[in-house]
C-alpha cells in the first residue's frame, strides 16, 4: 500500500504491506510539516535560522529532532576531516544558492572561508555558538526525516520503503526492495540494487546548477575550501546501513580520488558502496578493498 | 534566544570535549589521517540518546516540541546496522523505488 505527501520541495512515498492508519498518517503528515518549518534555510522562522542568528555565546533551546540532527551532522563534520560540512550556507550563499529551487540565473558574492571549528555546541537541547559559520542542512535534512519515520513505521511493520526525493530507505524481513539508480540526464535506470534493509542516496552536479554569466555553477562544495568542487565526477550513488551515512558518503566521494575514498571514506564507513558516473559516461563500482569498472 | 554567562559557557564545553574524549568519538589520527570509523548503529553511545521528556534543569520548551510528531522517542540508530546490500547490478526493470538527486 503506498500513501505520499509533498515535504521539502519533493514528494515523499510510503510504501508499507498494510495501509498507514489515518491516525498514524496524521502524525506523518505533522512531523514533515514541522521539518519544513524549522530546518529549512528558506523559511526566516525556522529554527535553523534563528541558530544561525546566534551571536558568540549566546544560547538557543530547541526541538530534539532537530538537536538530533546537529548533533549528528557535527559528528560527521568532525570525524570526515571536514569533508562533510553542514556549515556552509554563507559559501552556498555566495556560490549564488541564496533561493530556492528553480532558479537559472545568479550572481556571486564574496566568498569567505568555511569554518574551521564546529561552530556550535550542544548540552542536551541547547545549543551555544562559539564560532563562526551558517547551518545548510541540505539533503541529511532529508535523509534525516526519512530515518525518523523509517524507525517509528518499522516498530509495527516487518516490510517498508520510503522515498523521500530519490533517498531511499527500506527494511523487510523477507523479499528484499530493488532500487533503481536512474541516470541525470536520461533519467532512465542504470543499475539497481536489493537490499533487505538499509539506504540509497544520490547525488550529481547537474540538477541543481545555475549559471552564473557565462559558467555553470552547481551546489556541491567542498567541505574544506567552501567553494564548488571541481570533479570529473557528475553523479555518485551511496549504498550504507542508514541513510544519514548514505547521504554523507556522496558528499565524500566527490570530493576524494580514487586512492582517498579507499584510505578514508571506506575505513569510516566501511558497510557502504558505491556507484560513481563520469563526465565521459564510464561507471565505477567500489568498496572496501575494491574498485572496478562497472558493466552491470 | 538568551545571554548565557560566560563561566557556564565555558563549562559546557570543556564537559562536551570531555564527553567526546571518553567516548572516544573524536578521531584518533595516525599520519594525518582518521582512522576511526564513523558510529553507526551497533556502536552508537548513550551520548545521542536524548531524553523523551524534559528533565530537571533542562530549559526546555513545551511548546517548541508540541508540533514535531513525537518521533523524537526513538534512537534512530538502533537496528540499521547490517550490511544487506546485493551490491549494484543490471536494472531489472520492476524496482521498487528509484534513486536519484532531488530536482
Amino acid at each position: 500500500m503506498e500513501r505520499q505527501l509533498y515535504s521539502m520541495h519533493n514528494t515523499i512515498r510510503f510504501v508499507t504491506e498494510n495501509q498507514i492508519p489515518e491516525e498514524e498518517w496524521q502524525e506523518i503528515e505533522r512531523f514533515f510539516s514541522y521539518v519544513d518549518r524549522e530546518w529549512s534555510r528558506f523559511a526566516e522562522a525556522s529554527e535553523v535560522n534563528r541558530l544561525n542568528r546566534l551571536r558568540i555565546g549566546e544560547t538557543l533551546s530547541i526541538s530534539l529532532p532537530l538537536a538530533r540532527l546537529l548533533k549528528r551532522s557535527i559528528r560527521y563534520f568532525e570525524q570526515t576531516e571536514h569533508y562533510f560540512s553542514p556549515f556552509l550556507l554563507e559559501q552556498q550563499q555566495a556560490n549564488g544558492y541564496r533561493d530556492s529551487f528553480p532558479f537559472h540565473y545568479a550572481t556571486e558574492s564574496e566568498r569567505v572561508g568555511p569554518p574551521e571549528i564546529t561552530p556550535f555546541i550542544l548540552e542536551g537541547l541547547e545549543v551555544t555558538r562559539v564560532g563562526g559559520g551558517a547551518i545548510d542542512l541540505g539533503g541529511i535534512g532529508k535523509g534525516a526525516a526519512a530515518m525518523m519515520v523509517a524507525q517509528r513505521l518499522r516498530k509495527e511493520r516487518r516490510r517498508g520503503l520510503i522515498e523521500a526525493g530519490g533517498d531511499v530507505v527500506v527494511w523487510s524481513d523477507e523479499t528484499p526492495w530493488k532500487i533503481g539508480i536512474t541516470h541525470p540526464h536520461t533519467e532512465e535506470e542504470i543499475a539497481e540494487i536489493s537490499l533487505r534493509q538499509g539506504a540509497v542516496a544520490t547525488s550529481n552536479r547537474i540538477y541543481r546548477s545555475w549559471r552564473v554569466g557565462e559558467r555553470v555553477n552547481h551546489h556541491l562544495l567542498d567541505g574544506k575550501t567552501g567553494r564548488p568542487i571541481e570533479t570529473p565526477l557528475i553523479q555518485v550513488t551511496a549504498s550504507a546501513p542508514q541513510l544519514y551515512e548514505a547521504e554523507v558518503m556522496t558528499k565524500l566521494a566527490f570530493q576524494m580520488t580514487e586512492q582517498e575514498r579507499q584510505e578514508k571514506l571506506f575505513k569510516w564507513f566501511p558497510n557502504g558502496r558505491l556507484l560513481l558516473l563520469d563526465a565521459s559516461g564510464e561507471i565505477i563500482s567500489e568498496k572496501k578493498g575494491e574498485c572496478a569498472l562497472w558493466t552491470g | 534566544m538568551k545571554p548565557k554567562p560566560f563561566a557556564k559557557w565555558m563549562v559546557g564545553l570543556s564537559s562536551t570535549v570531555f564527553i567526546g574524549l571518553a567516548i572516544g568519538q573524536l578521531s584518533v589520527s595516525s599520519n594525518g589521517q582518521s582512522t576511526t570509523p564513523v558510529s553507526t548503529g551497533d556502536t552508537y553511545s548513550n551520548e545521542t540518546t536524548f531524553p523523551s521528556q524534559p528533565t530537571q534543569g533542562d530549559s526546555y520548551d513545551d511548546e517548541e516540541s508540541d508540533d514535531d510528531g513525537g518521533y523524537y522517542d526513538d534512537n534512530d540508530d538502533e537496528g540499521w546496522s547490517e550490511d544487506d546490500s546485493s551490491g549494484f547490478s543490471q536494472p531489472s526493470g520492476n524496482s521498487d523505488g528509484r534513486s536519484s538527486h532531488s530536482k
